[in-house]
C-alpha cells in the first residue's frame, strides 16, 4: 500500500482542494461511496498526529482552510495541544465557532457545505482544505444528546457501549449513517464545483478525497497480550485499521 | 513611543485585497471613528493593488449620527475621493429606505438598534447582493466582539473583520504613524462613537493624538465607557441578529 504522506507531496500541487473526511476507514468509503479510491497508510492513528506531520505539506502551497475540526483554527493553539495551524493556511474559517451544535456534539456537514458554497470564489487565488467531522462520530444525523439530556462532554459514546446503553451494531450504524451524510455533502461538493469551475477561471478542479485516520467499529484486536474489542481511535494505538485511509483524485 | 506591528497591518491589507479580488460586490463600512477610518484606509490601500474591478460601497457613517461625525464623514469621503473607488451609500439613508421610525429612539435599545441598525444593513446587503462586508470590529473592544473569526461566514453573506486581532492602541498609533486625518470628536473626549443619543464623551478632551496614546497606556478608561451601558449589555443579543 502506498503511504499517504508521499503521495500528497506530489499530488497537492496540482490539487485546487482537499477534502478531509475525518476517521473514514477505506473499506467503509469503498462500500458506500459512489467515488473510486485507493487505500493508503496515513501517517498517524489520530488528528493531532495526523496534522503535525501534514500540515508542513499545506505550508508550501497557500490553502484556505474551511474547518470545522477545532484544532484547526484561527485563534491559535487555544486548545494547548501544542499544534496552531495558523501558519499553515492562508486562512482559516473557523467551523466549529460558528456553527457546533450542541444538540448533536459536533458541526453538521451541511454547514461546511453551505459555507464552501461562499468562499468558493477564493479558488481564484488559493487552494482550499475543507474539513469535516464525519464520519467521525457522535452522529450529526440523530440528537444523541438530546436523547441522554446531557451534554457532549458529559458522555461517550463508547463508554455507553462498554455500559451496554448502546449496542456494537449501534455504534457501526451510526459510523454509517454519519459517512453517508458526509459522502451526500462530498458529492454536493464536487456537483458544486463542475458547474462552477469557469466563475473560478479553472478549465478543471481538482479534488482529493482522503482522511487523517481510521476507525475501530468493535474489532478485536491483541493489546498488551489480551484480545479487547476497540471502538474509535485510541491515541495510544497504532493499528491498520486506523492507519488505512482512502484517497481518491477527481477531476471535474 | 509605540510602533505598529508592520506584519499586522500587512496580513490586514492581504485580507482586504484577497476578498474584494475574490469577489464582485463588496461594502466596506465608514462609521467616522477610529476604527473604521483606519480600515477605508487599509481599504483604499488594497484597492490600488487589485486587479479586478469589483462593485465597492462605502456605507458611511451612523443611522442617526453626531452633528461633527456626519461632517467628518463628508471631510474624508472628499478628501480620500472614495467616490472614485465605490459607490457612497449614508446610513441615515438606508433608515429612510428600509425603515419606519414609529417608536422613541433609544428607549428600548433592542428595537432601536435593530430598527435603526440591523435591518436597513440587512436588506442593503439583500438588495444588492453584497458577497462581503467589511467592518472594523476589533477583538479587544467588547467580550461579544472577542468571540468573532477575521472571516464570519453569514446566511446570506461573510463578514470580514481585517482589525480583529488590532488593539486599540495598534489603531491610534497607525493613525498617528500615518498621520490620518482624527475626528475632531476625540478631541472633545469621545472614546468610542456611535449613534447620538447612545454616545457620550468620558474625559475632559485631548489636544493631540500622543495625548490620547499616553491615556490610553496609562489604563485610561474602557474605550466603550462613553456608549449607553444597557446597549453594552445586550451586546450579545445584538449581534445575533446581525450588528457588528
Amino acid at each position: 500500500m502506498k503511504e499517504q504522506l508521499k503521495l500528497l507531496s506530489k499530488d497537492l500541487e496540482h490539487c485546487d482542494i482537499v477534502i478531509i473526511l475525518d476517521a473514514c476507514r477505506c473499506d467503509y468509503f469503498r462500500k458506500y461511496s459512489k467515488i473510486d479510491c485507493e487505500c493508503v497508510i496515513s501517517p498517524a492513528s489520530y488528528t493531532l498526529g495526523w496534522l503535525k506531520v501534514v500540515s508542513p505539506l499545506f505550508q508550501r502551497y497557500e490553502f484556505v482552510a474551511i474547518s470545522s475540526h477545532p484544532y484547526i483554527n484561527s485563534k491559535g493553539d487555544v486548545l494547548g495541544h501544542g499544534y496552531d495551524a495558523r501558519p499553515y493556511f492562508k486562512y482559516i474559517v473557523d467551523l466549529w465557532n460558528f456553527y457546533y451544535d450542541k444538540s448533536i456534539g459536533t458541526v453538521h456537514p451541511v454547514h461546511v457545505y453551505n459555507t464552501f458554497k461562499k468562499m468558493f470564489n477564493m479558488l481564484k487565488k488559493f487552494k482550499m482544505l475543507i474539513w469535516f467531522l464525519q464520519p467521525h462520530l457522535p452522529p450529526a444525523t440523530r440528537s444523541l444528546y438530546q436523547y441522554f439530556k446531557c451534554d457532549y462532554n458529559d458522555i461517550d459514546i463508547v463508554k455507553l457501549i462498554e455500559r451496554g446503553v448502546l449496542k456494537d451494531s449501534d455504534y457501526v450504524e451510526m459510523y454509517i449513517e454519519n459517512l453517508q451524510l458526509v459522502l451526500d455533502y462530498t458529492y454536493k461538493i464536487l456537483d458544486y464545483c463542475r458547474d462552477r469551475k469557469e466563475v473560478v477561471g479553472k478549465r478543471e478542479i481538482n479534488v482529493l478525497i482522503t482522511s487523517d485516520h481510521g476507525e475501530f467499529l468493535g474489532e478485536e484486536i491483541e493489546l498488551n497480550g489480551k484480545k479487547v474489542k476497540v471502538f474509535s481511535h485510541p491515541g495510544n494505538i497504532s493499528h491498520p485499521i486506523l492507519r488505512t485511509v482512502p484517497y481518491a483524485l477527481v477531476s471535474l | 513611543m509605540i510602533v505598529m506591528d508592520l506584519k499586522k497591518v500587512e496580513h490586514s491589507i492581504n485580507l482586504i485585497r484577497d476578498f474584494i479580488e475574490s469577489y464582485n460586490r463588496v461594502a466596506v463600512c465608514f462609521s467616522g471613528g477610529k476604527d473604521s477610518l483606519v480600515l477605508t484606509y487599509l481599504t483604499l490601500k488594497a484597492l490600488s493593488e487589485v486587479k479586478s474591478s469589483p462593485k465597492i460601497w462605502f456605507i458611511v457613517c451612523d443611522p442617526i449620527p453626531i452633528e461633527e461625525n456626519r461632517g467628518f464623514c463628508q471631510y474624508i469621503v472628499d478628501k480620500w475621493n472614495l467616490n472614485d473607488y465605490g459607490e457612497i451609500i449614508w446610513y441615515e439613508d438606508l433608515v429612510k429606505k428600509y425603515s419606519k421610525i414609529d417608536f422613541e429612539i433609544a428607549k428600548d435599545k433592542i428595537r432601536c438598534c435593530m430598527e435603526l441598525k440591523v435591518k436597513p444593513l440587512r436588506k442593503f446587503i439583500r438588495d444588492e447582493n453584497i458577497e462581503v462586508l467589511i467592518t472594523a470590529i476589533r477583538g479587544d473592544e467588547h467580550h461579544e466582539r472577542a468571540k468573532e473569526s477575521e472571516i464570519s461566514p453569514r446566511e446570506d453573506h461573510i463578514r470580514l473583520h481585517p482589525l480583529l486581532n488590532w488593539s486599540l492602541i495598534d489603531v491610534w498609533s497607525f493613525i498617528k504613524e500615518n498621520n490620518l486625518p482624527v475626528n475632531p470628536l476625540y478631541f472633545k473626549g469621545y472614546l468610542s462613537l456611535g449613534c447620538k443619543p447612545c454616545t457620550k464623551p468620558v474625559t475632559s478632551g485631548f489636544k493631540s493624538v500622543d495625548e490620547i496614546i499616553e491615556f490610553l497606556r496609562r489604563g485610561g478608561v474602557h474605550e466603550r465607557a462613553g456608549r449607553d451601558i444597557d446597549k453594552e449589555r445586550v451586546m450579545e443579543i445584538l449581534r445575533s441578529l446581525g450588528y457588528f
